[in-house]
Order: C-alpha cells, then sequence, then structure tokens
C-alpha cells in the first residue's frame, strides 16, 4: 500500500496541475473575448439598427411618418402573415395613423422560406416590397431580390382594389403579375404573401391602430 | 533561436511554397472543404472567409507555438481549440462591426471556420514542434494557400455562372467599391450550374487537375534534363 500512495499523489498533482492550467486557459481566452465584445457592441448594435432602418426606409417614404418605427412595432401572431410571430411596425405623423409595414412569410417557395417586408399607406396601398431573406435557386429565383432585379417594383401603388383580388396571381395563373424566366413557384409564393400581408392588413388595421393608442395613453397617464 | 539565418533561410522558402502549392490544404490536403465549397460561389464572399481563415490561422499558430513548451501533453488538444474557438470568435465580432453586410452574407460559414480542419491540424502538425516564428510563417502561408484556392474558386465560378467579377465588393471594401463590379455578359446568359453546390466540386476538381498537371509536367522535364544533362554542379566537378 504505501508504495501506491506516492504514485497516486503524483497523479493526482498532474491532474490538478492540468486542471489548473486548463482554468488559465479558459480565464485569458474569455477576457480577450470579454474585451472584443466590449469594443464591438456598440457598433454592431448600430449596424444592426442602420441596417433594420435601411430595409424599412425602403418600403416606407421617410416623409409619410415622424415616429421612431421601431418602438411602435408590435409583435403578432396570424396564420395570414407567418407560422411564427410577425412584426408590424406602424408609421404616425402628428399623431395620426398613416401606414404600416408587415413582416410576411412565403412558407412555399423554392426552397423554403421567403422572408419579405410590405410597406401599405393607411388605406392599405402598397409603398414598397423587399424580400429580407429567402434561399432561392441563384439564377433563377433570386430576380425577387432588389440587387438583382426590379422585379419585386411591380408591386408599389398595387391593393386589394387594384388589382381585384382574383387577379393577385401570377400571368400564368391567369392573374397580373409577372413570373419570371424559369422560375414559378417563387413568383407565386411571394405574390400570394403579399396578398395575404394585404388582407391581414385590411382586417386587422383598426384593431392594431386602437391597440397602439391605448399603448400611447397607458404610457401617457404613467408619465 | 538556435537556426542560423544560413539554414533557415531556405526553409523559410520551403514552408512558404508548401503552403501556397506543394501541400495546399485546399487542392492537396483537401481540407476545410465545407466552407471552401459553400462560399465560393461569388469572389467577394469567397475573399471574405479567405482573409478570415488566414488571419486566424495565422495567429492561433502564432500561439499555439508561443505556449508549446509549457502547455502539459495531456490538454494540448482543448487547449488548441479554446484558443482556436476564442480568436474566430473576436473575428466574427469584429466583422459583425466593420463588415456587416459581408457578416450577413457569410452567415453560419464564419463560427464555422472553428472547425475548418487545416487550423487545428496545423497547430498539432507544425506549430507545436516549431518556434513561433517559423510557425506563423507556416499559418500564414497555409492560410495564403487557402484563400488563394477560394479566391480562384470564386472568381471562376462568379465568372461563369453570372458573368460578372468583384460584385458585391462594397460589403468589404466599403461604399467606394460599389462600382467596382465588372459585367462580362449579362447573367441570364451564365451557367446556372457554376455557381450551385456541384459546380463547386467541378470547379475544384479542375484545379486539382490543373495542379497536377503542372507539377507533373515540370517532374518529367527535370526528369528528362537530368538524363540527357548531366547537372552543372557535377559537370564544375568533373572540369576541375
Amino acid at each position: 500500500m504505501s508504495s501506491i500512495n506516492p504514485k497516486n499523489s503524483s497523479i493526482k498533482q498532474a491532474i490538478i496541475l492540468a486542471a489548473a492550467m486548463l482554468a488559465v486557459f479558459c480565464l485569458i481566452a474569455s477576457m480577450m473575448i470579454a474585451v472584443t465584445h466590449h469594443k464591438t457592441a456598440p457598433i454592431i448594435e448600430k449596424n444592426q439598427h442602420e441596417f433594420l432602418m435601411q430595409s424599412l426606409a425602403a418600403v416606407m417614404p421617410i416623409n409619410s411618418y415622424d415616429n421612431d418605427l421601431i418602438t411602435d412595432s408590435y409583435t403578432v401572431n396570424h396564420s395570414l402573415l407567418s407560422t411564427e410571430d410577425a412584426v408590424v411596425y406602424l408609421a404616425f405623423q402628428n399623431s395620426k395613423p398613416t401606414g404600416a409595414i408587415i413582416s410576411a412569410v412565403a412558407a412555399n417557395g423554392y426552397n423554403g422560406k421567403i422572408k419579405l417586408i410590405v410597406g401599405v399607406n393607411y388605406a392599405g396601398e402598397i409603398y414598397g416590397v423587399r424580400v429580407v431573406e429567402h434561399k432561392e435557386t441563384p439564377g433563377l429565383g433570386d430576380p425577387i431580390e432588389i440587387k438583382r432585379s426590379n422585379w419585386i417594383e411591380q408591386f408599389s401603388d398595387k391593393s386589394l382594389a387594384q388589382p381585384e383580388i382574383q387577379n393577385w396571381a401570377v400571368k400564368k395563373d391567369g392573374g397580373q403579375f409577372d413570373q419570371l424566366t424559369g422560375a414559378t413557384i417563387t413568383p407565386r409564393a411571394v405574390v400570394a404573401a403579399v396578398k395575404n400581408a394585404l388582407v391581414f392588413y385590411q382586417d386587422q388595421r383598426d384593431m392594431l391602430f386602437n391597440l397602439a393608442d391605448e399603448n400611447k395613453t397607458v404610457a401617457q397617464n404613467n408619465e | 533561436m538556435s537556426e542560423n539565418s544560413l539554414s533557415t533561410m531556405p526553409q523559410n522558402k520551403k514552408i512558404f511554397l508548401d503552403g501556397i502549392w506543394s501541400n495546399n490544404p485546399g487542392i492537396v490536403q483537401l481540407l476545410g472543404l465545407c466552407p471552401l465549397l459553400a462560399v465560393s460561389a461569388t469572389l467577394i464572399n469567397a475573399l471574405g472567409l479567405g482573409l478570415a481563415t488566414l488571419f486566424v490561422l495565422t495567429l492561433s499558430n502564432l500561439v499555439v507555438s508561443s505556449i508549446r513548451n509549457i502547455i502539459r501533453q495531456e490538454i494540448r488538444i482543448p487547449v488548441y481549440v479554446l484558443i482556436i474557438a476564442s480568436l474566430v470568435t473576436c473575428v466574427e465580432l469584429v466583422m459583425n462591426a466593420y463588415t456587416h453586410e459581408l457578416y450577413v452574407a457569410l452567415g453560419i460559414f464564419i463560427p464555422l471556420i472553428v472547425t475548418n480542419c487545416a487550423i487545428i491540424g496545423r497547430a498539432e502538425a507544425f506549430a507545436s514542434k516549431n518556434n513561433p516564428l517559423r510557425a506563423a510563417l507556416d499559418g500564414f502561408s497555409m492560410g495564403l494557400g487557402f484563400c488563394l484556392v477560394l479566391v480562384v474558386l470564386g472568381g471562376l465560378r462568379e465568372l461563369i455562372g453570372q458573368g460578372s467579377l468583384l460584385r458585391g465588393a462594397e460589403m468589404l471594401f466599403g461604399n467606394q467599391a460599389a462600382h467596382w463590379t465588372i459585367q462580362f455578359f449579362p447573367q441570364e446568359n451564365g451557367l446556372l450550374l457554376a455557381i450551385l453546390p456541384p459546380g463547386a466540386f467541378f470547379f475544384l476538381g479542375f484545379l486539382i487537375a490543373i495542379k497536377n498537371s503542372i507539377d507533373s509536367k515540370y517532374a518529367h522535364r527535370a526528369k528528362n534534363i537530368s538524363l540527357k544533362h548531366p547537372t552543372p554542379e557535377l559537370v564544375s566537378e568533373t572540369s576541375t
């Protein structure tokens, strides 16, 4: 027994030393990451905010509202928009509602989900639509991006009245929207998602703005 | 450092040539193929990931080599992983802050640099056995070799698939680079296969084949020369 003890203690010592060494390295590494995080965090936050504001500005003229869209944004869960939570940004000018930006998801793209934002005025006429995220085939489905083609601009000024709701489809399906060369599934999904967003806005507009009003009065009363 | 400058000079040259040609991680060792194939659809995406990998590989080799004498053998692999993962996290944060659009475009492939086996491979095979200076040079050469393969692959795929080069340069070089894009022919006429994932395999295969044929041509020529004519050293020796 006495011959095993020194060996045991030397193993123990080795393990403790190795563990201590590992701990020291972990400490140094976390310090390095913490410093980098601390230095970059404000810039990253600013970037993300700018990125969001840029994409929002593309679907809603800046002079049509004077509130902070991000503070006046609401998370809704509605089957017309997405199976997950969707965000609606409400626009006000002089405290009067002037429109909204609705984020919508077309679940039936060629390669999965296509995320869109749709900007509408109070009456429900489209200012603009942009694709925020998609995995469509490069060269076939990706002209839905504004960087690739102006296809997405054909939605401007459209509403549920113009064209009529039965014409909200690609030409191949008897509607009035252009499809893309070699790709029908992608445009079909986008057209349907935009139409659904408009239907959602028509149905829920008053409820949304009432909710926003209530929130504002509550906030004012609290002050 | 015990090495004298006479013996290290050719060694340094060999380390450099190993990295960018004869032992290139991309087309000879075939390491890190996942990012290589996934982000090489455009030249700028490829360059962005290539530079990030180059940076991580150089620094990780430098750090691993600096601690090679104090680190215990049993825990060296977890420590290497820790070093590489922290470096990649820092690179990810910095890219998110300063090249935000590129960060969004590259997505998951920045954090996945951690899993690029070329990096831990160099740490274990080279940096843990050599002095920091040479380890850093090895990391830089291997990173440069990887970056070059990425750039060539990205350039070829973008050119053939979309007819353009340097599309999206502003993501990496800021707004003044927005007009750098060169369009050689309309995007619709591009070969779609080139930008799709199978295209990446085809083009990588071509690159490997070209590299091998150049190598064998040189080997052949060297053999022929040595058979036909005695080498100059031999001539001078026999003449004296």
